[in-house]
């Protein structure tokens, strides 16, 4: 099989992974259509022919759906009006002259497209990749790839439940704008590194969401390992501190066994104190809050002990009652 | 699209508020999950009579049915805005439709001045 660009065979290789042998490209395919006088195909241009580069991706059999993607992979310029409008040409003869299958358009161009694109997109129900979103953005190219995956393998899902509103304009340009809208949330969490990931997928994580996951959980043990501080919560939640690095979420299968003594410090003059004593306020007890102070990370327990991880596996522990003085550990 | 997409407000066919997150726990591993991913989980929601209620300037509002319903993992930072009589929470990203003279234009919530009109008419107040 022969691709004109990276673009292309990228987008071929998703379509195969997801739809499985039904995807195909197909170079110079000839379109003919009977009058070229309409304004949905102004981009027919000499006698009424059209010559098109197809990805055709076969999303359902019965009835047959099938997706047309046109790659655009301009380095330095977004996808035009006329890139657009003349998809939309496309997919709409497709569907007036084939009477068994029904199309849907899909444009895909990592560069972006210009704000003109979307009038023509919405009435002619092709879907963008990556979204327009009232503001120039610029994702990365890897971006839009993972987009496009989500987007087809969402679809063919989508298509074994009823689907009519899809056929409507603008219910795929929709369809297809709500899956990939939220790229910018993720992409905007991915630029400030991968400080936090999930236990069992891997998946780049935040915050909020390891406040929403841990807060309220029981210690059901403290573990030092020699690359982690770990907190293993009840129903199988965990929490491992690696300085750099926090994973957390439900147990991924990995039964770490303590296999070093962590430097446990206590009070806010940092002075040592013996393991047991952490293990003593700590286990039990519920998560109420969490705060990542970037050099280290601190959660607040229910009996008001602040329990601290520091890089280089050290524990800390903090009674947060006032006079401070009266209220050391 | 003049209203806000997210912070939605969901109800079912006798018109009761569902609480999305026991709606995602119930369906969550179940065959309408079109996605899930890093990026956030999309339910089909079709046929589940629900409606996504959108706050209308003259007070009260709109009940639009659902087909799919989908939570980021990561969203955007939220803002308030006084639309109409309405005080919004809304992340910056989403996108209202403006007018400017005889242009209709797309303006995120963040890009929002006071002064402007969306096209349905409300005015913005902050």
């Amino acid at each position: 099989m022969k691709f004109k660009n990276e673009l292309e065979e990228q987008a071929f290789l998703i379509a195969k992974k997801v739809c499985g042998g039904s995807a195909a490209i197909d170079h110079n395919k000839t379109l003919r259509i009977e009058s070229a006088l309409y304004p949905e195909v102004a981009a027919f241009s000499g006698p009424p022919k059209k010559e098109i580069d197809i990805l055709t991706a076969e999303l359902k059999k019965d009835p047959k759906v099938d997706l047309l993607v046109s790659c655009k992979n301009f380095q330095d310029s977004r996808a035009e009006p006329a890139h657009v409008q003349e998809w939309g040409a496309v997919v709409q003869t497709m569907n007036k002259y084939v009477g068994d299958t029904t199309y849907l358009g899909l444009v895909l161009s990592p560069s972006g497209f210009t704000k003109g694109c979307e009038p023509w997109a919405t009435s002619s129900n092709v879907a963008l990749i990556p979204p327009l979103k009232g503001k120039q953005i610029a994702f990365p190219y890897s971006s839009s790839l993972k987009m496009f995956e989500r987007t087809l393998a969402a679809l063919t899902r989508r298509l074994s439940f009823p689907s009519q509103d899809l056929f409507i304009p603008p219910g795929f340009y929709d369809f297809a704008y709500r899956l990939t809208a939220d790229f910018e949330g993720y992409q905007a969490e991915s630029a400030s590194g991968e400080r936090y990931l999930l236990a069992r997928s891997g998946w780049r994580s935040s915050f909020g969401e390891l406040v929403a996951t841990l807060i309220g959980k029981r210690i059901a043990k403290i573990l030092s390992i020699a690359e982690f501080l770990c907190l293993q919560l009840e129903d199988g939640a965990v929490f491992r501190y690696y300085g750099e690095k926090i994973v957390f979420g439900y147990d991924d299968g990995i039964a770490p066994i303590q296999s070093v003594t962590p430097t446990c410090t206590k009070n806010l003059s940092f002075e040592k104190c013996s393991f047991d004593l952490i293990e003593k306020l700590a286990t039990g007890q519920r998560l109420a809050s969490a705060g990542d102070f970037g050099t280290h990370f601190e959660f607040g327990l229910e009996n008001e002990i602040n329990l601290g991880f520091f890089p280089g596996s050290v524990l800390h522990v903090l009674c947060t009652k006032n006079p401070v003085e009266d209220n050391e550990l | 699209m003049a209203s806000p997409s997210e912070q939605i407000i969901v109800v079912n066919a006798q018109g009761e508020r569902v609480d999305l997150d026991k709606l995602m726990d119930a369906y969550g591993d179940s065959d309408r999950v079109l996605a899930n991913d890093e990026v956030g989980k999309v339910l089909y929601v079709g046929d589940l009579d629900l409606y996504a209620l959108s706050p209308l300037p003259i007070g009260g509002f709109i009940a639009q049915k659902m087909t799919e319903l989908s939570t980021s993992r990561f969203s955007t930072h939220l803002i308030r805005r006084q639309i109409g009589a309405v005080v919004l929470s809304v992340t910056a990203d989403t996108v209202f439709l403006v007018r400017e003279d005889e242009i209709i234009k797309k303006v995120r919530a963040e890009d929002l001045r006071k002064g402007m009109a969306l096209a349905t008419g409300e005015k913005v107040f902050s």
